[in-house]
């Protein structure tokens, strides 16, 4: 018994006896230093000796949560043990009881939760502390609304050794755990944190109830046989909890904590919300996937039209044999922008193209090259065709034979293969040959345009070889009737133009002159057709037509100083009277005496004799 | 840049816009409830 007034150690004044249980005395205090009430709690174990008091005490010291007293301190005073812990102001939760408070569910909820969390902290420190003894006089309601679990008096740390029970809270493990030891039987049933569990859910079967449940009528009365207004949830839960088997109940109290969580899921209101969420963020990633969707599609016409555009572009290159054919293609091919519209198909195309404009321009290594890279892509009669004809005319026989053979064994019975031994027979010069050969395929091909094309125009370069030029020119234009190209064209006025040289027969220098002139209407005509026009017009003697030609080649020489443009524009300078001539056999003179000896040979002795002539007469002196 | 890919650009930006404001009014009126459901009544 210790006095009012009384102070212990200097630190603690005994204030008054606020109560005493079963485990012991208790006093209300107040902490000198602290300055703040105290509660000194007298243990009246005898079974323990004070080292194992102080342990446990020790223990609880480490303990540090909002929902639970501070200890403060363990002192020995006259031979009676004193533990020193927070002053809790409040009531308890059987005081409410007593009371007859109702309790909402909203409060029975939050003290729950929070119940749940100071268990799920003790049953989760190191060494891990049992309660033991939860019931509604051990939780206290703060004045601030909060729970505070009290009375650590009989808690177990690692032990199985029971050292009191509130018998109608105490799960049946530790009841009998108890009675084992009361009797002094060793016990076989371990209790575990599911003791608490128990507890708990009977302290909050109570509080809802109100009807003191008894373990030794096990099991009460449902909480539904209960007017509670409580929810069927929460219901649920408590029931859980208060399982007879620690198996059926929560294994922990987070466990139970989680449940309790759980519950508002199953609110309307809360349902509404997580609807509501849904709802927004699928319209959101909806509205999102179609907006990059609508992106990658506006991309993909840029990028189409884009192309159509620079496609169109090259194909009007390609109608009109323009040299700018090769880089065009090329600049549509290296786009990586135009990897996604640019199939196989088109590539191909656009390969051949590249190869047939090289072609005829004889350049027929890069035709080759041109023509693999579109039969790597698409194979076909043609293209083999083309590629094969390539190869011969740059004078690869061999790899050309190759290519027969493979045309024979993927096409039976291709015409291809006579017009590309045909066109073999030519460049062998064996023209009676390439000849026959053309003809009987000719005449065994009858819709088939392409073939009939190539064969005309093998059969008209062989003609042309062996100086039937009429018959030439007949081939080549029954080469035209099939598709009209600028090689053709080009190819008529030259053979026009060589009838015409051998004939001295100003008609054919005529239709020399049409031919190359409907070349330079349609087509890109190229430096040599530009000569070959104003040639044919001179050797014609059409006057009408000099300053036209005049005009043409100065176009020409603003492209590139070409001393065969200039000599052909001092001749017709001459003939027109112009008073440029001198001045442009200076320009000729000049450019002539640049060149290589190769370059030289080039220039024909009497155009160039014609010229020297010219620039006596002019400048009045010779050529050097 | 044709209307198309603006009008993509344009949603793609609502769509974000409309989620960043969805999700801050959500998660008030949810930490509203949630406080309210935590709370219970008034037992101070």
């Amino acid at each position: 018994m210790l006095n009012n007034g009384l102070i212990i150690d200097n630190i603690y004044q005994i204030i008054s006896e606020i109560g005493s249980g079963g485990m012991g005395v208790i006093y209300l205090g107040y902490h000198l230093r602290l300055r703040k009430y105290i509660v000194l709690k007298k243990l009246k174990d005898s079974r323990k000796d004070i080292r194992q008091l102080r342990n446990e005490v020790d223990i609880l010291k480490g303990l540090h949560h909002s929902y639970l007293p501070q200890v403060y301190d363990f002192i020995n005073y006259n031979g009676s043990v004193y533990t020193v812990i927070d002053y809790i102001e409040g009531y308890d939760l059987k005081y409410y009881i007593d009371n007859n408070y109702q309790i909402t569910e909203g409060q029975l909820i939050k003290w729950l939760r929070q119940l749940c969390e100071v268990l799920d902290y003790l049953h989760s420190h190191n060494p891990q502390v049992l309660h033991s003894d939860i019931k509604p006089a051990n939780i206290i309601i703060t004045t601030n609304g909060d729970i505070c679990l009290i009375d650590f008096g009989i808690s177990l740390y690692n032990t199985n050794v029971i050292m009191g029970l509130s018998m109608n809270y105490s799960s049946p493990e530790q009841l009998y755990n108890y009675d084992c030891e009361m009797q002094g039987i060793p016990s076989t049933v371990n209790v575990d944190s599911r003791t608490d569990i128990f507890s708990l859910g009977v302290t909050l079967y109570h509080v809802m109830t109100r009807y003191t449940p008894s373990i030794k009528n096990y099991p009460p009365p449902p909480i539904s046989e209960f007017d509670t207004g409580y929810s069927e949830q929460l219901q649920d839960i408590i029931q859980k909890a208060m399982s007879y088997q620690p198996a059926d109940r929560y294994q922990s109290a987070r466990q139970m904590l989680k449940a309790v969580d759980n519950m508002k899921k199953q609110d309307a209101r809360y349902k509404g919300y997580v609807i509501v969420q849904i709802l927004s963020s699928l319209f959101c990633v909806m509205l999102i996937i179609g907006g990059v969707l609508m992106v990658y599609d506006g991309m993909s016409k840029t990028v189409t039209s884009s192309f159509q555009k620079e496609y169109s572009e090259f194909v009007s290159l390609v109608s009109k044999g323009s040299p700018e054919i090769g880089e065009k293609g090329r600049e549509i091919l290296n786009n990586s922008d135009y990897r996604s519209v640019l199939d196989d198909d088109k590539k191909a195309d656009i390969f051949h193209a590249i190869g047939d404009y090289y072609y005829d321009n004889e350049d027929y290594y890069n035709a080759a090259y041109n023509y693999s890279d579109c039969l790597s892509l698409k194979k076909s009669e043609i293209n083999y065709r083309d590629y094969t004809m390539a190869l011969i005319s740059d004078n690869r026989i061999d790899e050309a034979k190759n290519e027969i053979q493979k045309i024979q064994s993927e096409y039976s019975s291709s015409p291809v293969v006579s017009l590309l031994n045909a066109d073999i027979c030519y460049k062998t010069k064996d023209y009676k040959n390439a000849v026959s050969l053309t003809k009987s395929l000719i005449q065994s091909l009858s819709n088939d345009s392409e073939n009939l094309y190539t064969a005309n125009y093998i059969l008209g370069k062989s003609l042309s070889a062996l100086n039937q030029s009429d018959k030439a020119i007949e081939a080549y234009e029954a080469a035209r009737q099939q598709k009209e190209t600028a090689l053709i064209l080009r190819t008529i006025g030259s053979e026009q133009l060589k009838t015409a040289e051998q004939a001295d027969y100003s008609q054919e220098y005529k239709n020399a002159y049409n031919t190359f002139k409907l070349l330079d209407e349609k087509y890109c005509a190229l430096t040599d057709d530009i000569i070959n026009l104003a040639q044919s017009a001179m050797l014609a003697g059409d006057n009408s037509q000099y300053d036209f030609c005049k005009n043409k080649l100065l176009d020409e020489t603003a492209k590139n100083e070409d001393c065969r443009v200039y000599i052909m524009l001092c001749m017709l300078s001459d003939a027109t009277s112009d008073n440029q001539t001198e001045g442009y056999l200076k320009k000729t003179r000049e450019l002539y005496n640049s060149l290589s000896q190769q370059e030289k040979s080039y220039i024909s002795s009497e155009s160039l004799a014609k010229t020297k002539e010219l620039y006596r007469q002019y400048c009045g002196q010779e050529w050097e | 840049m044709n209307s198309t890919t603006i009008l993509g650009i344009a949603m793609i930006s609502a769509g974000i816009i409309l989620f960043a404001v969805s999700q801050l009014l959500l998660r008030r009126w949810i930490k509203k409830y949630n406080e309210e459901w935590m709370e219970g009544a008034d037992t101070k």
